[in-house]
C-alpha cells in the first residue's frame, strides 16, 4: 500500500457553508516528493493541515503508513511540519528548539544530543546552538525549523510554503538544499507552494488545485506538456501560455475577427469542436516576417528583456501574445509579424467556463 | 483604575513575527477543542459569576430583612420604605448626583488637557508622561491625606495663603476657612481629590484616541491652509468623540461609586457611598446598608444605560453631520 | 505657531506643578520638625521645614504594627496576583483564540461587573465572610479573594491582547511535536506571553496594594489584618499629627511610585500597539 493515501477527503470549516476542499484523492509512495500548487485560497494549506491533524477531516479517509489516521491526534501520526512563519519558540535556544520534540517524546538526553549534532551538521547550523531565534537570519531560522522537524525522523514531512518568507536569492539556495536533503534522507514529503517554478524543480509529482479541487496530478513533465484543462495550462509555466479565444470554422481558426487558416503546426483537435481556446506556450511560437499558413498574424508591440531570454510581445487580434526569441533580438515595434506554432505543441480547450482540453 | 476601554485597546502585546494564518478575532471552534476551551474559561468565569451572583442574591435577601436584630421580618420592604421617607437618603442622592454631574465633565476636560499636552513629540516626553501617571499610582487614601494636609484647619498652606500670611500673596480672608464645615467646600475637596487622582485614566483613553488619528490627516489639512484651531476643531474633536464618550461613561460610573474621598474629606455631608458605610458600621444595620447598596447598583446600571444611549445617539448624529 | 508653543509650555508647567507640588508637600511634611507644623498662627507653615528630620520614619520603623501592616499588604497583593493570573491567563487565552457563541455574553459580563460599586458589593461579601465556612479562612486570604474579584476582569482584558499577539503556528507546531495542550500552554504559551502578562501582574499588585474598601471592611473587627492604607486611616483617626501621617503616606506610596514607572513602559508599548491596529 502507498505510504500516504487520501480518499475522497473534504473539509468544511465549522463557520462556513461550503467545502473549502472536496474530493481530494492522492496516493504517495514512500520517499516521494509531492507538491500541492494552486492560486491563493484554493485549499492547499487546508489539505496539508488535515494530513497534519490540525484540522478535522469532514469527510473521506486518510491513511498514513497503512494506518487510518483520521482520528489520530497530530503527535501520533508520525509526521513533522514546517510552517511558513517557522513557528520557532522564541524563548528557547536553537538547540532547545531542535530537540524539543524529542524531549516531549521522552527521548533520553544522550540520544537527543546525538540527534542535535546530526541536525546541526546536516543543516550547517554549527555554532548557532545557543542563539535564540531572534538572533538568526531568515535562512538560519528556516533551517532550524527544518532541523526541528527532521530529528523526529517522521514518516512524512509536511512543508507549508516554507520558502516564501525568504528573499529571492536565498529561496533559490534553500530550494537546492531541500532537494538534496530529500535525496539524501529519502523522506516522503508533501510540499505546499503557490510558486509553480518551485513545484516544477522540486517535485516528483505535482497536484494542481483549483478552487478546492485537485484538477490534475502528474509529474512536472505531465502537467507541463499535457495539461488537462485551460486552468492547469495557464497556471503552470512562466511566462504563462498564450491563449486565443475563438472558434473553428471551415478549415480556419477565427479569433478576434482574424481568420487563421489551419495548417503546418496549427492542427485542429480530433474531437469535433466549435467555440475553442487555442493555447501555445511562448517558447513554442516562432516569429517570422512573411505571411505563413498556420501562423498567427500580428504586429510587434515591444520586447521584454529578461537577460537570458527575450520575449517578443506581439499584438494578435487584440490581445498581447509572447514569443520567446534569442537574447539580443532587435525588431522595431509596429512591424507585421507571423507567429508559427511548433508542431505538436498546440493545445485546444473547450471555449466554456471549464476549459476542458480537446484532443 | 484604568478604564476598560483603554485596556481593551491598549493592552501590551508581545509580537513574534505573526504568521499569515493568524486571525485576530479568534477561530471557529471544532468539536474537539470545545471542551478544552470551556475548561480554560471555567475557573475565572465560575469564580466571577458565582461571586457576583451570590453578591447580588445576598444584597437582595439581606435588604429584605427588617426590624430589630433577632426579630427581623422577612421578606419586608421596610428598609426601602424607611429609605424613601428619610431626608438623609434624599440629601445623599442629591449630593451624589451633583458629584457625578460636575465631576464627570471635569474629569473629561482635565484628561483632555493632559492628553493634548503630552500627545506631541518633545524631549523628555516619556518622563513627563510617567509623571502624569503618578497620581493613579498612589493610594486614594494617601491622596486624601495630602488634601487634608494642604487644607488643614485652622493652619494649613491654603489657609495661610488666603490669609496673607505668606506676604507675597494678598490677604483674601480674615479668618481661617473651615473647609469641612461647608457642604460645597467639603464636597469640592472630595471632588478635587478624585479628579486629581484619576486624571491619568482619562488621559490614557484620550491619548489612545489621539494616537489613532493619523498624522497625514493633519498634514493634508495644513496643505489646505487650516489653522491649528481649525485642525483641532475639524479633525481632532470629531474623531475623538468615541474616546470622549468612553471617558464620560467610565468616569460617571466611577463618580457614582465614589466612597473614599467623601468619606475622609466630607464626613459631615454623606454621599450614597458614605451613607452605606454609616448604616453598616455606625448604625450597625447591615440590612439597611444592603438596601442602600442595591439602590446604588440599580441607579448606576440605569444611568449608565441611559448615558450610553444618549452618547451613541449623539455620536451617530454629530459625527455624520 | 509661537503663541501655541508658549501656551503649550505654560500648560505643561501648570500641569507638572499641579501634580508634583502636592507630592512635594507630602514629602515636606514627612520630614517636618515640630516647629514647622505647630505654628499657633504666628507665622505661616514653611515650604521647607526649619529643621528637617527623619524622626517620624524612625518612629514608624520602630513600631511593630506598622511592619505587620506592611507584611500583610505585601502578602495580600502577592496572593491576589497569583490568584488573578492563575484564573485569568487561561480564560484570556480561550477568549483570544476561539470565537464561539456566548463570546459576547462573557465579555459583557466582564464589563458589567464594573458597574457594581465596591462600597455596595462589600456589604454582602463581608456578611458572607463573617459566617461559616468562609470565616475559617485567614483574613489575608479573604481580602485576596475579594481583591481578585476586582482585578480579574482587568487581568483578562489585558491578557487577551497578549495572547492574540502570539501566532497560532507556535501551538500547532507544539501539537505536532507531541505536546499535550496543557504542556503547550505552560511551556510554550506562558513563557512567550510572560512579558505581556507582567503588565497585568503589576497592575494587579498595585490595585491590591492601594485598595481600601475591602481591606477596611474585612479587617474592621480584626486590627491585626490591617493593610497599609487601612493602617494609615487608623493612624489618622488616632492622631492628627501631620508629620507622622505624611511619613506613613510616603512609605506606602514609594513602592508603588517605583512600580508605576515599570508599568509606564508597558502602558506606552500598549498604547502604540493599540494605535497601530
Ligand atoms: N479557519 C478557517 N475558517 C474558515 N475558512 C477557512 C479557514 N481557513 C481557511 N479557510 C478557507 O478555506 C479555503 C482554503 O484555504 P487555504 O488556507 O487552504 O488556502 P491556500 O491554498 O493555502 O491559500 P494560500 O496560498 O493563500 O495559503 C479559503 O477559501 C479560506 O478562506
Ligand atoms: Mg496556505
Amino acid at each position: 500500500m502507498s505510504h500516504v493515501v487520501l480518499r475522497g477527503v473534504g473539509k468544511r470549516y465549522p463557520n462556513s457553508q461550503r467545502f473549502a476542499v472536496r474530493n481530494i484523492n492522492l496516493e504517495l509512495a514512500r520517499g516521494e516528493f509531492l507538491t500541492l500548487v494552486g492560486p491563493s485560497g484554493c485549499g492547499k494549506s487546508t489539505t496539508l493541515r488535515m494530513i497534519a491533524g490540525l484540522e478535522e477531516i469532514t469527510e473521506g479517509d486518510l491513511y498514513i503508513a497503512g494506518r487510518r489516521a483520521n482520528d489520530l491526534p497530530p503527535k501520533d501520526r508520525n509526521i513533522a511540519m514546517v510552517f511558513q512563519s517557522y513557528a520557532l519558540f522564541p524563548h528557547m535556544t536553537v538547540a532547545a528548539n531542535i530537540v524539543f520534540g524529542l524531549k516531549v517524546k521522552g527521548v533520553p538526553p544522550a540520544e537527543r544530543q546525538r540527534k542535535l549534532e546530526w541536525a546541526c551538521e546536516l543543516l550547517d547550523l554549527k555554532g548557532l546552538e545557543h542563539r535564540r531565534p531572534a538572533e538568526l537570519s531568515g535562512g538560519q531560522r528556516q533551517r532550524v525549523a527544518l532541523g526541528r522537524a527532521l530529528v523526529l525522523e517522521p514518516e512524512v514531512l509536511l512543508l507549508d510554503e516554507p520558502l516564501s518568507n525568504l528573499d529571492a536569492k536565498l529561496r533559490l539556495r534553500m530550494r537546492t538544499e531541500l532537494k538534496n536533503l530529500h535525496r539524501k534522507l529519502g523522506l516522503t514529503v508533501i510540499y505546499v507552494t503557490h510558486d509553480q517554478a518551485e513545484a516544477m524543480t522540486l517535485s516528483d509529482r505535482i497536484a494542481v488545485y483549483d478552487n478546492g479541487r485537485i484538477v490534475q496530478v502528474g509529474t512536472p513533465e505531465e502537467v507541463y506538456y499535457d495539461p488537462v484543462n485551460r486552468f492547469v495550462a495557464g497556471f503552470i509555466g512562466a511566462p504563462p501560455m498564450n491563449f486565443f479565444d475563438g472558434w473553428l470554422e471551415g478549415g480556419a481558426f477565427v479569433t478576434g475577427g482574424v481568420r487563421v487558416p489551419l495548417g503546418h503546426g496549427l492542427q485542429p483537435p480530433r474531437e469535433p469542436a466549435g467555440a475553442v481556446t487555442l493555447g501555445v506556450r511562448p517558447e513554442d511560437l516562432t516569429p517570422v516576417y512573411e505571411e505563413t499558413p498556420g501562423a498567427l498574424p500580428g504586429r510587434v508591440a515591444f520586447i521584454e528583456r529578461l537577460g537570458s531570454d527575450d520575449y517578443l510581445v506581439v499584438e494578435v487580434a487584440g490581445i498581447l501574445a509572447q514569443a520567446r526569441v534569442p537574447a539580443g533580438t532587435r525588431v522595431e515595434s509596429g512591424r507585421p509579424v507571423w507567429l508559427v506554432p511548433r508542431p505538436g505543441r498546440v493545445y485546444w480547450f473547450a471555449g466554456d467556463e471549464e476549459g476542458r482540453r480537446l484532443r | 483604575m484604568p478604564g476598560l476601554a483603554a485596556l481593551a485597546t491598549g493592552a501590551a502585546g508581545v509580537r513574534t513575527g505573526a504568521g499569515p494564518r493568524h486571525h485576530l478575532g479568534g477561530d471557529p471552534v471544532g468539536r474537539r477543542q470545545r471542551l478544552y476551551m470551556w475548561l480554560m474559561l471555567f475557573p475565572a468565569f465560575f469564580y466571577l459569576v458565582t461571586a457576583f451572583g451570590l453578591i447580588l442574591y445576598e444584597m437582595v435577601t439581606i435588604s429584605l430583612l427588617y426590624g430589630p436584630p433577632g426579630a427581623e421580618a422577612y421578606p419586608s420592604l421596610g428598609n426601602y420604605a424607611e429609605m424613601l421617607a428619610s431626608p438623609e437618603f434624599w440629601a445623599a442622592l442629591r449630593r451624589t448626583t451633583v458629584f457625578v454631574v460636575i465631576g464627570t465633565p471635569l474629569q473629561l476636560l482635565v484628561g483632555l488637557g493632559l492628553a493634548l499636552l503630552v500627545h506631541r513629540e518633545f524631549r523628555l516626553r516619556g518622563m513627563v508622561r510617567a509623571i502624569f501617571m503618578l497620581p493613579i499610582a498612589i493610594p486614594s487614601v494617601v491622596t486624601a491625606v495630602i488634601i487634608s494636609l494642604l487644607f488643614s484647619v485652622p493652619y494649613g498652606h491654603v489657609n495661610d495663603l488666603l490669609m496673607g500670611r505668606f506676604g507675597w500673596f494678598p490677604r483674601l480672608v480674615s479668618a481661617p476657612i473651615n473647609w469641612y464645615a461647608s457642604e460645597p467646600l467639603a464636597l469640592g475637596l472630595a471632588l478635587l481629590g478624585k479628579t486629581w487622582r484619576d486624571m491619568p485614566i482619562s488621559m490614557l483613553i484620550l491619548l489612545a484616541g489621539l494616537g489613532s488619528i493619523s498624522e497625514e490627516q493633519y498634514e493634508a489639512a495644513r496643505t489646505m491652509g487650516a489653522t491649528s484651531w481649525q485642525q483641532f476643531k475639524y479633525i481632532t474633536v470629531p474623531q475623538l468623540v468615541p474616546a470622549m464618550a468612553s471617558v464620560l461613561v467610565l468616569r460617571s460610573i466611577e463618580a457614582w461609586k465614589e466612597f473614599i474621598f467623601p468619606y475622609i474629606l466630607a464626613p459631615s455631608f454623606p454621599v450614597l457611598g458614605t451613607l452605606i458605610d454609616h448604616a453598616y458600621h455606625v448604625a450597625k444595620r447591615p440590612s439597611y446598608a444592603a438596601a442602600l447598596a442595591l439602590v446604588l447598583v440599580v441607579l448606576i446600571a440605569v444611568t449608565t444605560g441611559v448615558l450610553n444611549r444618549i452618547l451613541r445617539f449623539l455620536e451617530t448624529h454629530l459625527v455624520k453631520a | 505657531m509661537k503663541r501655541i508653543r508658549l501656551g503649550w509650555a505654560l500648560g505643561l508647567a501648570v500641569a507638572l506643578f499641579m501634580i508634583l507640588f502636592p507630592l512635594y508637600i507630602l514629602f515636606k511634611y514627612s520630614i517636618a520638625d515640630r516647629a514647622s507644623i505647630v505654628t499657633g498662627g504666628r507665622y505661616p507653615e514653611p515650604l521647607w521645614p526649619f529643621a528637617p528630620t527623619f524622626e517620624m520614619y524612625r518612629y514608624l520603623v520602630s513600631r511593630g504594627d506598622f511592619w505587620a501592616a506592611g507584611v500583610t499588604s505585601v502578602r495580600i497583593a502577592l496572593y491576589t496576583v497569583a490568584l488573578s493570573l492563575t484564573l485569568g491567563a487561561p480564560a484570556a487565552y480561550a477568549l483570544a483564540r476561539y470565537r464561539f457563541a456566548g463570546y459576547g455574553v462573557l465579555i459583557f459580563t466582564l464589563l458589567s461587573l464594573r458597574l457594581f460599586p465596591d462600597i455596595a458589593t462589600v456589604i454582602p461579601v463581608v456578611e458572607r465572610f463573617y459566617k461559616p465556612p468562609l470565616n475559617a479562612l485567614p483574613v489575608e486570604v479573604q481580602v485576596a479573594l475579594a481583591h481578585t474579584l476586582l482585578s480579574l476582569p482587568y487581568v483578562i482584558f489585558m491578557s487577551i491582547g497578549v495572547f492574540q499577539g502570539i501566532p497560532k503556528d507556535l501551538e500547532e507546531q507544539a501539537a505536532i511535536l507531541g505536546c499535550s495542550r496543557l504542556y503547550t500552554f505552560t511551556r510554550i504559551l506562558l513563557p512567550v506571553a510572560a512579558p505581556g502578562l507582567a503588565a497585568g501582574a503589576i497592575y494587579t499588585f498595585l490595585l491590591s496594594w492601594n485598595e481600601f474598601i475591602f481591606a477596611y471592611y474585612l479587617t474592621f473587627t480584626n486590627p491585626e489584618g490591617a493593610t497599609l492604607p487601612v493602617y494609615l486611616l487608623r493612624v489618622m483617626a488616632w492622631t492628627p499629627q501631620k508629620n507622622l501621617l505624611a511619613a506613613l503616606a510616603v512609605v506606602i506610596s514609594v513602592p508603588v511610585i517605583l512600580f508605576s514607572f515599570l508599568v509606564q513602559k508597558y502602558m506606552q508599548a500598549g498604547l502604540t500597539a493599540g494605535a497601530v491596529k
